[in-house]
């Protein structure tokens, strides 16, 4: 091995350290890694997500519903005066046990978190829901978002 | 008037000739014509004989399938290479951190419950010996999961937790074990541990008979897991069901099993 070999000119050695970090960003992007530094994004479906930090309340309308009973929560698209919300609400037999009237048209105001799923779509998930129409407001989940249908507390419905 | 309806069959008779086997004889019918025709009349047969089979016939057949047809229920996690199973990771107030579809964030350093996947599917009996064949995804469900990739890859090993059978005859589930898996197919054999049904097994030929238009069909299975048999309930049962058992599954699927309605859906025609 010669002197030559070993001492690599100035443009040659700015090329590999390129080609290096070429490489380097296609490991990071093809090598599947963690979902965050705190771990992975797996397992069966629990109740979505709640972060007091993001509670924001927002007034709108109804213009869309979805009640379901089982598999998943109940959802309505809101549509306020800048902004459409998709609005997660509670499964569909605890909103039969709430009395909840719920129509597209009405008029709601909603206290909840703003959380994104996996791929970045936000959702607003309802804590209070309040009928402008009926004056009723239906309490889904407590202080800090745990869901009043698995808590086995009584059910919360706050007539006006 | 004797005359008339003589003349009548006559005229009748005269008419169905043609429709008849032999009528190859008649003139102006070709070969292909009478193979067509013939075959023609064989389905009719065929679609008849199914018409004509008598309910209890039926009741039978589907109370037969119905005892082999088991409900599966399972549930598995993924461990590291020292062991440690995935746990729910949990937020400030102890609750499980998910995103807006809930799905859960979960590593072997949480402090939550261990995080599971939870699945049900159908297998039915093949033999008098507990062995039961059901699809590959059921006995190995990681096999070709999106979800469950990024996981085997970074070196973590699923493991069952709950792999169970439910019969019509008992009213608990019952242990199975995979014994094998097809490479290739979507198929897998899997035992029951313990117990042996006493369900008379279903059925599979080496060289199953050919399939035939007009013959009558059925299916029996929970291709839709416990929702089609909880739908199947009144609503105020259902509501009860969902508060008695949560986001349990098992509870769920068992305390059907012991009010006996955990039953499969059947659906059926003709081919």
């Amino acid at each position: 091995m010669n002197a030559q070999q070993v001492v690599w000119s100035k443009e040659r050695l700015q090329s590999r350290l390129r080609h290096a970090f070429l490489v380097a960003i296609i490991l990071l992007v093809s090598i599947p890694g963690p979902a965050s530094a705190q771990g992975w994004w797996w397992g069966s479906r629990i109740n979505p997500g709640f972060d007091r930090k993001t509670v924001i309340h927002v007034a709108g309308t109804i213009a869309e519903m979805k009640i379901v009973d089982q598999g998943g929560p109940s959802t309505l698209r809101l549509q306020t005066s800048d902004e459409i919300f998709d609005v997660v609400l509670a499964p569909g037999w605890f909103l039969v046990e709430l009395q909840a009237d719920l129509k597209p048209g009405d008029k709601l105001s909603v206290e909840g978190s703003r959380v994104p799923d996996r791929k970045g779509n936000m959702y607003l998930i309802a804590a209070r829901v309040t009928n402008a129409r009926s004056g009723v407001t239906l309490a889904l989940r407590d202080e800090v978002g745990r869901p009043l249908w698995v808590t086995r507390r009584p059910s919360r419905r706050i007539n006006p | 008037m004797r005359l008339k309806y003589s003349l009548l069959y006559i005229l009748v008779a005269s008419l169905m000739a043609p429709m008849l086997p032999g009528c190859s004889m008649l003139p102006g019918w070709n070969g292909k014509e009478t193979e067509a025709l013939r075959l023609q009349v064989q389905r009719l047969e065929a679609r008849l004989q199914a018409l004509e089979l008598k309910p209890d016939q039926v009741s039978e057949a589907v109370a037969k399938a119905r005892a082999a047809v088991a409900f599966v229920w399972g549930t598995y996690t993924f461990i590291d290479s020292t062991g440690r199973p995935l746990h729910h990771v949990l937020d400030e107030a102890g609750e499980p951190i998910s995103d807006a579809q809930g799905v859960p964030l979960v590593d072997v350093t949480g402090t939550g419950l261990v995080a599971v996947t939870r699945y049900s599917a159908t297998a039915f009996l093949v033999d008098g010996k507990g062995h039961l064949l059901t699809n590959r995804h059921v006995a190995e469900p990681w096999w070709e999961d999106e979800s469950s990739a990024p996981l085997l890859a970074a070196g973590f090993r699923p493991v069952f937790i709950q792999l169970r059978a439910f019969f019509q005859e008992r009213t608990d589930g019952v242990l199975i074990e995979v014994l094998r898996v097809d490479a290739e197919q979507d198929l897998a054999l899997v035992r029951t541990v313990g117990w042996v049904p006493s369900a008379q097994p279903l059925n599979v030929p080496d060289h199953p008979p050919e399939l035939r238009e007009g013959q009558p069909v059925f299916l029996v299975g929970y291709p839709t897991g416990l929702d089609a048999v909880v739908a199947r309930l009144e609503y105020k049962e259902q509501a009860e069901l969902e508060k008695a058992t949560g986001n349990n599954g098992y509870a769920k699927a068992l305390l059907l099993a012991q009010r006996q309605q955990l039953r499969p859906s059947i659906t059926g025609g003709f081919l």
